[in-house]
């Protein structure tokens, strides 16, 4: 007699030994964001009253401290050690199936034609055990992508060099039964191995690319130094530095500290985004690598793009550089989207039109 | 001009659909959720009422409880008025009795489906399938599913979208 969980679970278009689960490593990786919540919020509560707070960590109050974070600590590691296994993917030729949940249970199901990109995200963590994020991004708004958080680094590259030949149309060779190079251990009943064994599909090799440009980094920090929000800063630096002169008085030096921390944040973010650009076209679609801390490796297939945008600050145009961006409906709006959309952070008119060339060949220019 | 009451109702009702109504249990899942509520709030309200002996104390408490009550009443109605439809190209998801909706949307703008159930829902052995077209806002989304109606829908819904691809 089945549960009813299982009878939701079932799945005819999916053999029972295709389900996968991520790298075991996944919740250690996981767990340490609730630590980093609970430290931000205190830190963000007391950071108005550094004395406040001093007070309270006298005495026995540190003991205290140390001893909450050690609690969700170990309850965030359950909790994505729970979690983990609850996850599990399956690939199969018409769609990629994810079931997550623990207390709330979700199941997505994307069609691999609704495909508009495939990210592989690599934060700095997960750079040093040498695990990435892959994210297929199907349209619709924010949090539409499936996450498939954390697998091995060549597995994750060998699933996205599948899912852009099954989404390019390309089958399995039928001759290759799955049980035959999928030697993973299948779900139910007793302890399943985790991760995707390397070189599942034997038949999708990488598809060969052609480097169209790169950034480098001498122009990326020029450019943005060069951005209105440096020529901002400086100009508001000297304005209260001066009125504080002449008032003498420092009080508005202090008031300034959050502002300007803003803007340095905004324009490290710039820096770490946009450094290594590296953009090259391959018959899968357009790849695009960038990031120092997180690296992305991005790839959009043909198509996919909706929209170009060129725009130049007021300080670009001495040098005549321009930023272009694209519009693909996978990625929705927000921060990280922000960090998706960048075709080129930085380029020559050249290189703009060559940019240009990689999402629209026939435009002529 | 002859028939007044069906045709104003005629834009919720298209002529040519069998509308599938989704599971009771929700009701009670709904009733559950609001009794977790509201129940401690009504219990503090009604606590306070009596420890202090002010007759207009017990004003609070009688309001809420009576939008309890009236809430109440109107799940089992709202949940009475969910209800959908597979067509040919498209499915009909219809809500509300006072301000009532109908979401159409065709399979081949489907971009991808979920699945999901929380605690209560589980509970009361209920799920709800989401179809998501590219606009973040259009979201036709059908709460209350037995579980093998979720999963048949569920799959039928991709094999559908699959069969009728447009657009995007």
């Amino acid at each position: 007699m089945k549960t009813d969980d299982q009878v939701v679970e079932a799945d005819e278009a999916v053999p029972a030994d295709a389900w996968r689960r991520m790298h075991p490593v996944t919740p250690a990786l996981k767990g340490w964001k609730a630590i980093v919540a609970v430290v931000a919020f205190a830190s963000y509560q007391f950071a108005d009253d550094v004395r406040a707070a001093s007070d309270l960590l006298a005495g026995r109050g540190w003991l205290f401290a140390v001893g909450l974070v050690l609690l969700v600590g170990v309850v965030g590691f359950a909790y994505s050690g729970l979690a983990w296994r609850m996850t599990r993917y399956a690939v199969t030729d018409e769609a990629v199936h994810y079931r997550s949940g623990l207390v709330f249970r979700q199941q997505r199901q994307a069609r691999l034609d609704r495909l508009q990109a495939v990210d592989v995200v690599q934060p700095l963590l997960a750079r040093l055990f040498g695990l990435a994020d892959l994210r297929l991004e199907v349209a619709g708004g924010s949090g539409s992508a499936v996450s498939l958080a954390y697998l091995r680094e060549p597995d994750a590259q060998a699933l996205r060099s599948e899912l852009l030949a099954l989404a390019a149309g390309l089958r399995r060779p039928t001759t290759n039964p799955s049980a035959a190079d999928a030697p993973a251990v299948p779900l139910p009943g007793g302890e399943p191995t985790a991760a995707v064994p390397t070189g599942r599909v034997p038949g999708f090799e990488e598809a060969p690319e052609r480097e169209v440009y790169t950034v480098p980094m001498s122009r990326l920090l020029v450019s943005t130094l060069r951005s209105a929000g440096v020529v901002g800063l400086v100009v508001m630096l000297v304005a209260v530095v001066a009125g504080a002169l002449i008032a003498q008085e420092a009080g508005p030096l202090f008031a300034l500290l959050p502002a300007a921390l803003g803007f340095v944040g905004a324009l490290w973010g710039r820096v770490n985004s946009g450094a290594g650009f590296r953009a090259a076209w391959s018959p899968d679609g357009i790849r695009l690598r960038h990031g120092l801390t997180e690296q992305r490796a991005q790839t959009v297939p043909p198509g996919r793009v909706q929209a170009v945008r060129l725009t130049q600050s007021l300080w670009w145009r001495g040098p005549d550089w321009w930023r272009v961006q694209i519009n693909v409906a996978g990625y929705g709006t927000g921060d990280d989207a922000a960090r998706a959309t960048v075709l080129h952070p930085v380029a020559t008119r050249q290189e703009a039109a060559a940019a240009l060339w990689l999402v629209l060949p026939d435009l002529g220019v | 001009m002859t028939d007044g009451p069906t045709r104003a109702s005629a834009p919720f009702d298209p002529t040519d659909v069998t509308w599938t109504p989704v599971s009771p249990r929700l009701a009670r899942a709904r009733l559950t959720v609001m009794a977790v509520w509201l129940v401690p709030v009504l219990a503090v309200l009604a606590l306070l009422a009596v420890v202090i002996p002010q007759p207009w104390l017990w004003l609070p408490f009688g309001i809420v409880a009576a939008f309890t009550l009236w809430g109440a009443l109107l799940v089992r109605r709202q949940v009475g008025a969910l209800a959908y439809a597979e067509r040919a190209d498209d499915l009909l998801v219809r809500r509300g009795i006072l301000f009532r909706s109908l979401v159409v949307v065709p399979y081949g703008r489907m971009q991808y489906v979920d699945v999901t159930a929380g605690p209560v829902a589980r509970a009361f052995k209920i799920a709800s399938v989401q179809l998501h077209t590219a606009s973040p806002q259009t979201t036709a989304s059908i709460e209350g599913l037995p579980p093998a109606e979720a999963a048949r829908l569920r799959d039928r819904l991709a094999s559908r979208g699959e069969a009728r691809l447009a657009g995007l």
